[in-house]
């Protein structure tokens, strides 16, 4: 589903992401974990096509984010860690707006978003100005609008920040049931904890290079994620 | 160090930072193409100046001094009054402030010193080049530059305050009604107008005047501090100086202790939205295109130093076609008196209509600003399956939507009125709709080039981006070019002078649209967006 090959990319002389190879299979859920300014967001963002990059090919269902740009994005979702919406709006009116942007028909926007609006108990929200909701709410908002397409690819950035514990359960929840409908998840965290209870495969982010990468079982060992990702993090 | 001085050094660094951004952006040339404009300015200014110390006999050379710095004045006004909304309410780090020890009136000092430190480079453009060429040609003693500077410094202090406060009161009206935005925008624009309306009648009552008496009087009852200054300056009159000082200071002060609980309010107001629940939840779908221009209109709508800086050209277009429907005998016998030969045009007033239509549509084109202005939003946009001809056509039909119908509307009721002939009606419909598709896809292309995410306030990317200020001096020379070669080289007769501008102009538009159908992938996705 989603292919990186040899990514590079620089911010002047720096390599924010240095020859990154990858792969996420259907139905996996990959979890991509890195120290600060390791480049887990440029390298997500280079994926869902917001950053162009100097080097390497980024392909999702076959088709290169460069050339097939409008065709990866049909079939892929993304949340960003600090989701700005647009505050002009009501939380309807997003949804609206970006159902029709992937065009969407009536019954089953309607049907997805009565769905996904009551288990992350939106409903009420749903008519007021996303000017007034809470970070947690907005965070919420971008989720259901990212299930409405019922995306190949989803592509989250640090997705449980901001949600309270219920919404942090529904969610992991959610993308397991998504993954074993034949989509894959790739997201980054910081939680080590729940990276380990919910990915199949995991990559360690260090300086723009892949420091581990595999398996869930095939990184840790019979270590925790997190004793991992210390020796790597301290180990220079 | 005092908390006062800290802040205010802040502001003062923010503004630096913010228009270094300007003249650094992303391009090697950008601070370049900043100092070709501020050399423009500078050059411009000069000649008028020059122009006005060579036309104005030596006895009268105080009125020098005093229309520049009235025109500085006003300038500070209207522009004071454009940044004031968002210098004073839409800043970002007003929690952090706010959580400081610090008081308000001290936030809002330093709010005021950075505002009045934009406008003094503005009105610096204007005095600095006539002080310098009158020091040189009347050999001024010192006092004249000495006492002309320090008052630079305390001019903007009196319109500046004006400014705030107007915009104070806009917020505080506008934060007690049911569509505040909205109400804001009306009110806002409504200010500009009106500033502009007693500037162009104080400007007419003045230019009026029979003797040289007559001539200072409103400018010594109305711009007391412009007087000051000029007195000041012209005779080494410290007492004068001392005046505008003392009186700058006073409302500065007064301004401050009566204003910053009011301010603090309105803040706290601006910053928080109302949850109502209850709303009914409407699902509903639309096309693509329709969502797009949909949300563009929202986005639109939603900025009041947008809507101030956009909406005042059609706004001027539909005023200019008012006064000449309703002043038709005025209009005549101006013409008659002008000393210009408007026989050669078989529509006179067709051709000032027109000329209005093309400056006022070609100077301020929404698209100019419309990506920049995407912000902290652009990865909706970016993230979501858009077509580049898609998104850039709502930017450029917004522009258009604001843009044409005013126009055409005018032209058709002064069509009526003036009885213009069907060929010359259809060729102003042609060329202002041209008008408004050639600036659009202008303003669009330069902001693929010149784009600015980094801002703090929307008014940064409206008034101060590079992108504005290419597309404005751009626009401002096309249409002055269109226009003189209406007005003042006619090789050929009118209607075929505007079928062949007309004809340009198409082929203009389709090699820009051609260019952004072939580019505007490829240069969106070079921008990344905050």
């Amino acid at each position: 589903m989603l292919e990186i090959k040899g990514l590079v990319k620089r911010y002047g002389a720096k390599a924010a992401v240095d020859h990154l190879d990858l792969t996420c299979e259907n139905g996996e859920i990959f979890g991509f974990i890195g120290p600060n300014g390791a480049g887990k967001t440029t390298t997500i963002k280079a994926v869902v096509g917001i950053l162009d990059f100097d080097e390497g090919e980024i392909r999702i269902d076959g088709h290169s984010i460069r050339q097939e740009p409008l065709v990866c994005k049909q079939n892929l979702a993304y949340i960003p860690d600090n989701p700005d919406l647009y505050d002009i709006m009501r939380g309807d009116e997003y949804l609206n707006f970006v159902a029709d942007i992937y065009q969407i028909d009536k019954e089953t926007r309607i049907k997805r978003i009565q769905k996904y609006a009551a288990l992350f108990e939106l409903e009420g929200a749903l008519a007021m100005p996303i000017s007034s909701y809470s970070h947690g709410m907005k965070q919420k908002l971008a989720l259901i609008s990212a299930f409405l397409h019922e995306p190949k690819l989803l592509v989250l950035d640090e997705p449980f920040v901001g949600l309270d514990p219920k919404a942090s359960f529904l969610l992991k929840k959610l993308m397991r049931e998504h993954c074993d409908r034949g989509n894959t998840i790739f997201f980054s965290t910081h939680v080590l904890e729940v990276a380990q209870k919910l990915c199949d495969h995991v990559g360690i982010l260090k300086d723009g290079r892949l420091a581990a990468l595999g398996t869930m079982e095939e990184v840790t060992g019979n270590q925790s994620l997190e004793q991992v990702f210390l020796e790597l993090a301290d180990h220079e | 160090m005092n908390r006062t001085f800290v802040l205010i050094r802040l502001s003062l660094k923010q503004l630096i930072w913010q228009m270094a951004r300007t003249f650094g952006g992303r391009k090697k040339f950008s601070s370049l193409l900043v100092l070709l404009a501020a050399a423009m300015l500078i050059g411009l200014s000069g000649l008028y100046s020059w122009a006005m110390i060579e036309s104005v006999p030596a006895e009268l050379n105080m009125l020098i001094p005093l229309s520049m710095l009235s025109a500085a004045f006003g300038l500070i006004l209207v522009f004071g009054f454009y940044h004031a909304q968002g210098y004073l309410f839409d800043f970002q780090d007003y929690d952090l402030l706010s959580s400081m020890p610090l008081t308000r009136r001290q936030i809002l000092m330093s709010k005021l010193v950075a505002l009045v430190a934009m406008m003094l480079i503005y009105s610096a453009f204007l005095t600095l080049p006539m002080m310098a060429l009158f020091q040189l040609r009347y050999a001024m003693p010192a006092t004249f530059l000495l006492y002309g500077l320090i008052g630079q410094l305390f001019l903007p202090i009196v319109p500046m305050s004006v400014a705030c406060l107007v915009a104070v009161v806009v917020r505080l009206v506008s934060s007690h009604v049911k569509h505040p935005v909205l109400i804001r925008n009306v009110l806002s624009l409504g200010m500009v107008i009106g500033l502009m309306t007693v500037m162009t009648l104080f400007q007419g009552q003045t230019g009026q005047a029979q003797d040289i008496a007559a001539l200072i009087q409103p400018i010594q009852t109305w711009l007391a501090p412009v007087y000051w200054l000029t007195m000041a300056m012209i005779n080494g009159n410290l007492s004068e100086l001392l005046k505008l000082i003392g009186l700058s200071s006073l409302v500065l002060i007064l301004f401050l202790i009566l204003i910053a609980p009011v301010w603090n309010a309105l803040n706290q107001k601006a910053r928080t939205t109302p949850a109502k629940t209850g709303g009914k939840v409407k699902l509903e779908a639309s096309s693509m295109n329709a969502a797009l221009l949909r949300k563009e209109l929202r986005r639109y709508f939603g900025s009041t130093s947008l809507v101030m800086n956009t909406m005042v050209g059609p706004v001027m277009v539909a005023l200019c076609a008012v006064m000449l429907a309703a002043q038709k005998d005025l209009m005549v016998q101006i013409m008659l008196e002008s000393g210009v030969d408007f026989r050669a045009f078989a529509d006179p007033v067709a051709m000032l209509l027109l000329a209005a239509c093309l400056f006022c549509e070609m100077i301020c084109p929404i698209t100019a600003t419309s990506i920049s202005l995407e912000g902290k939003h652009f990865w909706i946009v970016r993230s979501l399956p858009i077509p580049a001809n898609r998104y850039l056509g709502a930017k450029l039909a917004l522009n258009l939507m604001l843009n044409v119908p005013v126009s055409w509307l005018s032209i058709l009721i002064l069509s009526f009125v003036y009885h213009f002939t069907p060929v010359t009606t259809v060729l102003l419909l042609a060329l202002t709709l041209l008008a408004a598709l050639c600036s659009g896809l202008f303003g669009l292309i330069v902001n693929l080039h010149f784009p600015r995410f980094d801002y703090d306030r929307e008014i940064v990317v409206v008034k101060q981006s590079l992108s504005t200020m290419i597309t404005v001096f751009t626009g401002m020379g096309f249409s002055f070019l269109l226009i003189a070669g209406l007005l003042f080289w006619a090789p050929l007769e009118p209607t075929a002078m505007m079928a062949a501008i007309a004809l340009g102009m198409t082929l203009l538009a389709a090699g820009m649209g051609f260019y952004l159908l072939r580019r505007g992938e490829s240069l969106l996705s070079k921008l990344s967006g905050v």
